[in-house]
């Protein structure tokens, strides 16, 4: 399947179960990054089609991400979802507005993180 | 002047036009935010049934192991066992003195595995929360004093003094009898184990908040370097020769178990070559905490195996109070007996719903001769309530509940 | 005349080992491996006495016993359970049901000796006090 996916993640057990599924789901090309910065930077260098990002990072959050990124890539075609794993109404309207396509829930089974995906690559 | 007014109007529709644009924007994004909340939840819950389902297997699973393997490991040591015994006790012809002195060495620790596996499945079990420890009033005192005196000869053939210190006759406390009666042994047992000469001292003194219970010894004491291990698995450390069997390094770590299920506290103090002194802890309770407690129990227990709680509490029992608790135990099996007091009963009933209970406190006051003058009530799951505060509440409430 | 016992478990060793203990205390032994040919045993020998496993594949020892309760003329043979742990629930309901003791893996022939000694006298006593009373 296309795309190249950039996951940034600093929570290295969830960073495993994702990879293990993606690849699983046959997502091979995947980058990953486990703090903000290193994150934008991949992103930019790298340029995936897709970008994960957790909502929450150390010293920033995945809104953050997302703003940064836009900014950096301008109209770009980069794809954007914002992963929780405490879902929130308020978080949900925030990451649109930072510019993210879609806002899932992290699962055990990354049922719903790949659902979104497959829908939007 | 008309254009100007015109003007103005298409710039001011324009502009609320734009906010309402603006705010349906706005609207469809937090919608959206919602559905999608919404969503997440519903999968969520999901994921939480399927962790819930698994956690139920494994736990399932873990009894299940610890049946086989007591079964498994006990079924061949019955035959070696019985083997070597029946030979020995010249069943299959006559033994010369050498192979009588090995066949009581191997006979010694097919005894010593037995007990290994006792104490490893005692902690599986304890460690697994499958242990069912059955509180009541018990009186400490004469409690230690039993066990003290199951000693007696033992520490006699010692020649160890077995002191006893108490600081009053009778001492109650919440505790399951067979599990103090275990540490006591264990600690009393461990003390003659150390000890050549001088004395153990067993001492239980009545504090206001708890209960603290001593085992001193003049033995040879723990070094400093193995204090922290005491209470660990198969901990051993060494002992005098002769003297008895060998342990099995577990009981302390059983015996920390055992107080920390009755949410007490166990610990050593000892230097070497100094003897030793094992102490333990138990918190005293009020009558109300002990009923609030077996209700809690007898709830958690219903909410887990997703059955009904029913709880007859009967009242004005006065003088006819034992026979009422006979015929309760009688029809209802299965029945946890408390006395709130003089004049109150209750039965806690797990696994019954009201129509059940009331069946069965009918058919009990049909078989009191004074039926009269007796009421009773009942506080149910889920009916009445879903937490311990609740039912508890309703059942104090309840001062003579006539007949429902 | 020598007393009966069926010995019923399904590890031929532990029928071996049993039986002789129990020869050598001269009573009379009879064995089975399985529930099935438990129960035809237990009709055809009448037993004074039947020592019976509760883990055993094809019947089971519990329902070897509510088998044996069901039919008169095995009904009232005492039975000594041999169980390798103690469950609570499984020993109050098999008491319950009119087993009259239980001995637990490994036992201490002593321990074995005596609870069939006292059942067997139970049942002698509970004889001769129906045909006197």
């Amino acid at each position: 399947m296309a795309g190249k996916i950039l996951i940034i993640e600093d929570t290295e057990d969830d960073l495993i179960i994702i990879k293990r599924y993606f690849t699983h789901a046959g997502y091979n090309d995947i980058i990953t990054a486990d703090t903000a910065q290193v994150g934008i930077r991949k992103a930019v260098e790298e340029k995936p089609d897709l970008v994960i990002s957790d909502t929450l990072l150390p010293g920033s959050n995945g809104f953050e991400v997302c703003q940064q990124i836009r900014e950096k890539y301008g109209a770009a075609p980069i794809k954007i979802i914002i992963m929780t794993g405490s879902v929130d109404a308020v978080d949900a309207v925030k990451a649109r507005k930072a510019g993210a396509d879609d806002y899932c829930v992290k699962t055990s089974d990354c049922a719903s993180l790949l659902e979104a995906v497959k829908k939007i690559l | 002047m008309d254009d100007k007014n015109l003007q103005d109007l298409e710039q001011k529709y324009k502009s609320i036009a734009e906010e309402l644009e603006k705010a349906k924007e706005e609207l469809n994004l937090q919608t959206w935010g919602l559905t999608k909340t919404n969503d997440a939840i519903k999968i969520l819950y999901k994921e939480l049934e399927k962790k819930n389902k698994e956690l139920q297997k494994l736990d399932k699973l873990k009894t299940d192991f610890i049946n086989t393997v007591s079964h498994e490991l006990r079924t061949p040591l019955t035959t070696i066992r019985e083997c070597i015994s029946q030979i020995l006790d010249g069943i299959h012809g006559s033994t010369n003195d050498a192979q009588r002195e090995f066949l009581s060495i191997c006979l010694g620790d097919v005894d010593r595995l037995k007990r290994m596996i006792d104490d490893l499945l005692d902690i599986a079990k304890l460690e697994a929360g499958k242990v069912k420890i059955a509180r009541r009033q018990l009186d400490m005192a004469g409690l230690a004093r039993g066990v003290i005196a199951a000693f007696l000869p033992k520490a006699k053939s010692m020649n160890v003094e077995l002191r006893e210190k108490f600081s009053a006759e009778k001492m109650m406390v919440y505790a399951d009898k067979d599990s103090m009666i275990r540490v006591f042994t264990n600690l009393i047992g461990n003390a003659l184990k150390f000890t050549n000469n001088g004395y153990v001292e067993i001492s239980v003194t009545e504090m206001p908040e708890y209960i603290e219970c001593c085992v001193a010894d003049t033995g040879r004491g723990i070094a400093e370097d193995d204090l922290p291990k005491v209470f660990g698995k198969f901990q051993q450390f060494d002992r005098k020769e002769g003297g008895g069997e060998k342990g099995t390094g577990l009981g302390l770590s059983i015996s920390k178990n055992i107080i920390d299920l009755h949410h007490g506290k166990i610990w050593v103090e000892s230097k070497l070559h100094e003897g030793a002194r094992f102490i333990f802890t138990l918190p005293k309770y009020t009558e109300d905490q002990i009923l609030k407690e077996h209700v809690a129990e007898a709830l958690q227990e219903a909410v887990k195996q997703n059955t009904p709680l029913t709880i007859l509490v009967f009242a004005d029992i006065n003088s006819v109070a034992k026979d009422l608790e006979r015929l309760v135990r009688q029809n209802l099996r299965h029945a946890d007996v408390i006395f709130k007091n003089t004049h109150t009963m209750l039965a806690v009933l797990p696994g019954m719903g009201r129509e059940d209970a009331r069946e069965g406190a009918e058919k009990i006051l049909a078989g009191m001769d004074m039926s009269k003058g007796i009421s009773y009530g009942m506080v149910s799951f889920p009916e009445d309530g879903n937490t311990a505060e609740l039912l508890y509440a309703k059942i104090t409430q309840r001062p003579s509940a006539s007949h429902v | 005349m020598p007393k009966k016992i069926l010995i019923v478990d399904d590890e031929i060793n532990v029928i071996r080992v049993i039986a002789a203990r129990l020869k050598a205390s001269h009573y009379d032994v009879v064995t089975a491996s399985d529930g099935l040919y438990a129960v035809q045993k237990a009709h055809e020998e009448k037993p004074d006495l039947i020592i019976l496993d509760v883990r055993m594949p094809v019947g089971g020892g519990r329902g070897v016993f509510e088998n044996l309760r069901m039919t008169s003329d095995t009904m009232m043979i005492p039975v000594i359970f041999i169980t390798a742990y103690a469950d609570d629930d499984l020993r109050r309901y098999l008491l319950e049901m009119g087993a009259v003791d239980f001995v637990t893996k490994p036992f201490n022939a002593d321990e074995l000796l005596e609870k069939v000694k006292k059942a067997l006298k139970e049942e002698v006593e509970k004889k001769e006090a129906e045909k006197n009373g």
